[in-house]
Order: C-alpha cells, then sequence, then structure tokens
C-alpha cells in the first residue's frame, strides 16, 4: 500500500484494520505511522479509507505523518485533527459551523447551558 | 414513529434515564448533569433531519431512514468522522460506536422517566402541545 500525505486526514479508520499502521497522540500533535506491509491488506484499506489517501503500491520503508490537532475553543482539549475538522466541514450543507470548535463535552455543555436559560426564561414569566 | 423530544422545565435530574440506558445498551447514550443549581438537562442524539452523522458518514452506516437516523455497525470503519460532526455530542466512539437507536421503537429512556421530561412524540404533537400550555399560562395571567 501507499498512502498520500496531502490527502489523508488522521482519522484512523486503516490503523483499525492493520496491525503495522500505528497511532500516537503527544502535545497536539497526532502521529500515523505506516509500517511496511502485509499487501493481502491492501484492497480493505484503501475501501475504508474516507479521504481516498490509499492506493496499492509498495513502500519499502515505514513513513510517519504528523498532524495538528484542533483544541476545542472552549476547555482547550484536543478532539480531532485539524484536516478532520476540514474534511467534516466540507461535507456538512449548513453554513454556520460554529459547533465544530467545539469538543463533543462542550458541546453538550453548551445544549445544557441554552436548555437552562429557556428554564430561567419561564419561571421568571410565571 | 417519533421522535424524542425533551421539556426542560420538567427534569429533576435523577438519571433514571441515563442508568436504564445504559442498562439496555452497556454504555449509555444519554447523559444528565445540572448546570448550577438552576437546571437539570439530559442531553440525547435528536435524529436530525439533515443529519451531519449521516452527511460525513460515507460507507452508509449511517443513514437517513424514515425519520430516523439508523446504524449499521457492519459497515463501520471506526474512522470517527461522525463523531467529530454531531452537534449534540451524542456520539462516543472507543472500540466501537455508541449513538441512540431509539431501542428499536420503545426507548427505555422514555419509559422510564418518571416526569415524562421525555416523550417520544410527533413534531407536530409537541408544538401543539406547547402552545396550547403557553396558551394556558397567557389565559391564567389575564384572569388574574
Ligand atoms: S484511513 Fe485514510 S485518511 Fe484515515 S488515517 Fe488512514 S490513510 Fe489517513
Ligand atoms: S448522532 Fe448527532 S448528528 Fe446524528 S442524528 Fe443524532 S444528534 Fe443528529
Ligand atoms: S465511524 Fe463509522 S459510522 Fe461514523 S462516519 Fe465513520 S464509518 Fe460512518
Amino acid at each position: 500500500m501507499k498512502v498520500d500525505e496531502r490527502r489523508c486526514i488522521g482519522c484512523r479508520a486503516c490503523s483499525a484494520i492493520s496491525r503495522s499502521i500505528s497511532i500516537s497522540e503527544d502535545a497536539g500533535i497526532r502521529s500515523i505511522t505506516f509500517h511496511s506491509h502485509d499487501e493481502s491488506l491492501t484492497e480493505r484499506l484503501i475501501e475504508a479509507c474516507p479521504a481516498g489517501a490509499i492506493s496499492s503500491g509498495i513502500t519499502a520503508e515505514s513513513i510517519t505523518l504528523t498532524f495538528r490537532m484542533k483544541r476545542c475553543s472552549v476547555c482547550g482539549e484536543p478532539f480531532a485533527t485539524e484536516r478532520e475538522i476540514e474534511h467534516v466541514a466540507s461535507l456538512i450543507p449548513e453554513t454556520h459551523k460554529n459547533w465544530l470548535d467545539l469538543c463533543p463535552e462542550c458541546r453538550r455543555a453548551e445544549q445544557r447551558r441554552s436548555h437552562a436559560w429557556h428554564c430561567i426564561r419561564i419561571r421568571g414569566r410565571v | 414513529m417519533g421522535k424524542i423530544y425533551l421539556d426542560p422545565e420538567r427534569c429533576i435530574g435523577c438519571r433514571s434515564c441515563e442508568v436504564a440506558c445504559e442498562r439496555e445498551h452497556g454504555h449509555p447514550r444519554i447523559s444528565v448533569d445540572k448546570v448550577k443549581d438552576l437546571a437539570a438537562v439530559p442531553v440525547y442524539c435528536h435524529q436530525c433531519d439533515t443529519a451531519p452523522c449521516a452527511a460525513v458518514c460515507y460507507t452508509g452506516s449511517l443513514r437517513l431512514d424514515g425519520d430516523m437516523v439508523v446504524f449499521d455497525p457492519d459497515l463501520c470503519t471506526l474512522c470517527g468522522l461522525c463523531f467529530v460532526a454531531c452537534p449534540f455530542g451524542a456520539i462516543e466512539l472507543d472500540s466501537v460506536i455508541h449513538r441512540c437507536d431509539l431501542c428499536g421503537g420503545t426507548p427505555v429512556c422514555v419509559m422510564t422517566c418518571p416526569t415524562e421530561a421525555l416523550q417520544l412524540e410527533d413534531i407536530d404533537a409537541i408544538t401543539g402541545s406547547t402552545r396550547s400550555r403557553a396558551a394556558g399560562v397567557l389565559a391564567a395571567r389575564v384572569r388574574v
């Protein structure tokens, strides 16, 4: 298999298929290492990759790609690679996608806050 | 089938829904928490009509089917794009995807909620009852 580093978004789907693909995450950087490979898995990897980054071909040496993580704009925790966010943003039709700046935990908190405000307004009225 | 709707004024923060969901699925897909001392609010999947999770899922594992989003674990590659896309943070990802399937039509969270804060309803029925309640409040105020 070969990986196209301009296309790979760092999602890790391939690593769930092949043990020769390993992941590490540290200090806001996700690294994916593609070790030399059992080629019998290539077809499955091509199919599984959401970004069309994998093709057939032989890579003799291992290659490591690094991705900057997106940090939540509220709590600062890294929750996805910046490339994953761009990829997702390009696929959702809505024009306002401001929730993509928040990690899932803070999105839940945001929901709670807006419902709580609703309750307070109602209580104020009666 | 309808969707799950929340009346946040009714939630007492007992977490019965969360516990029931965990009992049913092994991992809760609804989460309750308090906002200071003001209100308790469950957060869960809304089965969005134009669901971002289904829009980003390229395998057909998550897809719109009638008025819900169905999930087929056999097609899932664990890419995690749905987890990134959901506006409500309603998808969790570890070695599998955790996401609401409405328990096949009788959601245990709705069945368990003692205050009927969670209800499985048609959108028309929900907006109708909200409007008549608001009218009731207004009428009470006019009377005094
Ligand atoms: S599945 Fe494709 S996009 Fe995702 S990490 Fe692997 S090569 Fe990159
Ligand atoms: S998982 Fe999220 S995006 Fe998908 S239907 Fe549920 S609430 Fe909507
Ligand atoms: S993790 Fe699975 S369900 Fe989610 S977008 Fe990827 S393939 Fe679809």
